[in-house]
């Protein structure tokens, strides 16, 4: 049943069993756990079927670190949430990006891959996925057509699957809305939760609505499924009036913010005119059709594990011969050119030093195509955990009087020591297996990023997971440390970003958590 | 053993023949003249044909500080690890600086040259490149 909570009489007291807040990807796949379970469910959600402006005027707020995408376009307020414009990209995280490393502080889930890797399975059905198989010859990848420094030791060639992409929201809204005892609430915005005397147990969660009315929902267990920077919020704004917000004893609730860092690292001149090689669509001739997947570069879990590098992606914007033509016709206008410089005279004494033996070889398996002359890598790394990142309330308010968020995102001098080191690392392999050779667009230093570097929409750890409350706002089950009853969905609960996109990963901890609660609400 | 210890220790036994190598006096054999021409002509003749693309990367290398290179006496036994080529065809050349300029990549005895990321034995052999020109 969908109701409009501005249907509702102002004051009115809702009652569930279990209550989600918010209809995300994790929200919707945990209520989607508990159609038949004979619970009394509420999905309450902020917004409406639709986009609708008031609503997503919402997740307005302030940036004082890093610029950071604007918070109020990259995060969506309705039903289906930030799926409904997510671009379908699915990954797991490695095993190493569970792990606790020496020398890389704030590392380690309470659980490594292995554990996981069950619900990941599940997880494909319900982003609508291919096989649980991310190996590079299950996508139909010839071993021979990767150049050789990215089929191992330092780099492997991996695949992202690509999801339609599963919109939440339409796609399971069907479901929901035969489900017997589940109630999704529109129009509802969560307002913070109320707990009892000593502060341990939920009781109830203030709702409100745009046109002014009060509600709240009493309930068993809740969830707070609201997304990486709004679940934080909701705890700061939860608790007592005097309080410091909820699981925020020891001032972690919005520390340690992630994201993937964005920019374009270098420029490969290529020693190979045909050095096409990037995969994608593998089809199938027996069903007649296409998987979509893409390909990317990443360090191999041993290099990362052996020079102490953690996790990122490398993907190719390949440039022609006619591009370098007129970066050359260029230079002749102005006497001199900024990318021009050397690249023509590097490429051609790295074509004379590599030789072109295996040109013919390529040819043969790409056909002939035009030939390329550089490569502009695309960085995509995962940011290390990082308690001055976060997010705080700050003295804005929103339309019921709540504190809207400020954003503190910051790469720190240990990311920028990885990315140097990620990019030293590929340009001596690049050139150690004469595919090609490096010119890096980053500083030596420290401090210094690039300008195009940008955080993407992945926003992550604001609440992250750990069995020690002094380092982790839930424990392993991903409940609130001290509150009994209020439990937390989605990517705020990583302790580490990794190097994949997160959608996956957040679907196989809400059916997970969606686990843990049928067992604990039977 | 520490780690790069080994790498590091190798270094220096290289730095170290190639300056024994110039004070005892190997600097004239690095110029010898056959009737192929002089060894670094027959070098570069061999491993790097398009000579200006060469020499145009060499003068960038030098200019950064490197000027003690830029002598042909200097830059062979450093191209060679102090050792004159026992061959000096040009299949002998080509095979002997892929695999320097390998091994540099994999010790990561790399040097930058405006931005690039080169292997400090091919950015040398720019250099000969430009000196020898002259």
């Amino acid at each position: 049943m969908f109701v409009d909570a501005r249907s509702i009489p102002d004051g009115t007291v809702l009652e569930a069993d279990l209550c989600i807040v918010g209809a995300g990807a994790a929200g919707i796949t945990i209520a989607r756990a508990f159609v038949a379970s004979g619970l009394r469910v509420a999905l309450v959600e902020g917004g409406a079927q639709e986009i609708e402006q008031d609503s997503q005027e919402l997740y307005a707020a302030t940036e004082i670190g890093q610029p950071y995408p604007d918070l109020s376009v990259c995060r969506l307020r309705y039903f289906g949430g930030t799926t409904n414009h997510w671009a379908g990209w699915c990954l797991p995280l490695d095993a190493i990006d569970f792990e606790a490393r020496e020398g890389l502080p704030y590392r380690g889930w309470p659980f490594d891959r292995a554990h996981l890797d069950p619900w990941y399975r599940r997880a494909h059905s319900v982003v609508q996925i291919g096989p649980y198989d991310y190996s590079p010859s299950a996508w139909g990848i010839r071993e021979p057509a990767i150049p050789a420094p990215f089929n191992g030791p330092r780099f492997v060639t991996k695949v992202l699957q690509a999801s339609p992409p599963t919109r939440f929201g339409p796609v399971y809204e069907a479901e929901l809305r035969a489900a017997p005892r589940l109630t999704v609430y529109l129009h509802a915005n969560a307002l913070g939760f109320s707990t009892d005397a000593t502060g341990r147990e939920v009781q109830t969660l203030s709702i409100g609505t745009l046109s002014g009315r009060r509600l709240s929902l009493r309930a068993r267990v809740f969830v707070a499924a609201t997304g990486g920077v709004e679940n934080a919020r909701l705890l700061l704004l939860s608790g007592r009036p005097d309080g410091n917000g909820l699981g925020n004893a020891h001032d972690l609730v919005g520390r340690f913010f992630m994201s993937h860092m964005e920019f374009v690292g270098g420029t490969i001149a290529v020693s190979d005119p045909y050095a096409y090689f990037d995969f994608s669509y593998d089809f199938n001739a027996t069903t007649g059709r296409k998987r979509p997947f893409v390909s990317f570069v990443g360090p191999s879990q041993e290099a990362m594990r052996e020079l102490f590098l953690v996790n990122g992606r490398f993907t190719w914007e390949y440039h022609f011969g006619q591009v370098l033509d007129t970066i050359n016709a260029s230079r002749r206008l102005i006497g001199r050119g900024g990318h021009g410089d050397t690249f023509a005279d590097i490429l051609t004494v790295i074509r004379d030093l590599d030789g072109l033996a295996g040109v013919a070889a390529r040819k043969a398996l790409f056909g002939q195509g035009l030939p390329v002359e550089f490569l502009k890598v695309r960085c995509h790394l995962e940011q290390l955990p990082n308690p001055a990142s976060r997010v705080t309330l700050g003295d804005e308010r929103d339309p019921f009087g709540n504190r809207r968020i400020v954003m503190d995102w910051r790469p720190a001098a240990a990311d920028k020591r990885n990315s140097n080191r990620l990019l030293h690392l590929l340009g001596t392999e690049v050139g150690r297996a004469g595919f090609g050779r490096l010119r890096s667009a980053l500083a030596e230093d420290d401090t210094t990023w690039p300008d195009d570097m940008v955080g993407n929409a992945h926003q992550m750890g604001t609440t992250r997971m750990h069995r020690d409350p002094k380092l982790g706002v839930v424990d392993e089950n991903c409940r609130v440390h001290d509150v009994a009853n209020l439990y937390v969905a989605g990517s705020s609960v990583f302790p580490t970003s990794g190097g994949g996109n997160p959608t996956l990963t957040i679907v196989a901890l809400a059916l997970r958590l969606a686990d843990h609660l049928k067992e604990r609400l039977a | 053993m520490r780690p790069g210890a080994g790498r590091a220790r190798r270094r220096v036994v290289a730095a170290g023949l190639a300056s024994v190598a110039v004070l005892c006096g190997w600097g004239g054999a690095w110029r010898q003249t056959g009737s192929a021409g002089s060894l670094p002509r027959r070098l570069l003749n061999a491993v790097l044909p398009n000579l200006a693309s060469a020499q145009a990367i060499g003068h960038v290398y030098l200019r950064a500080g490197r000027a003690a290179e830029a002598s042909v006496e200097r830059l062979m036994p450093l191209i060679f690890a102090g050792q004159p080529p026992a061959a000096t065809s040009a299949a002998a050349f080509r095979t002997f600086i892929a695999w320097r300029v390998q091994r540099d990549f994999a010790e990561g005895a790399v040097v930058r040259v405006d931005g690039w990321m080169l292997s400090v034995t091919e950015a040398r052999l720019c250099a000969l490149a430009a000196v020898a020109a002259g």
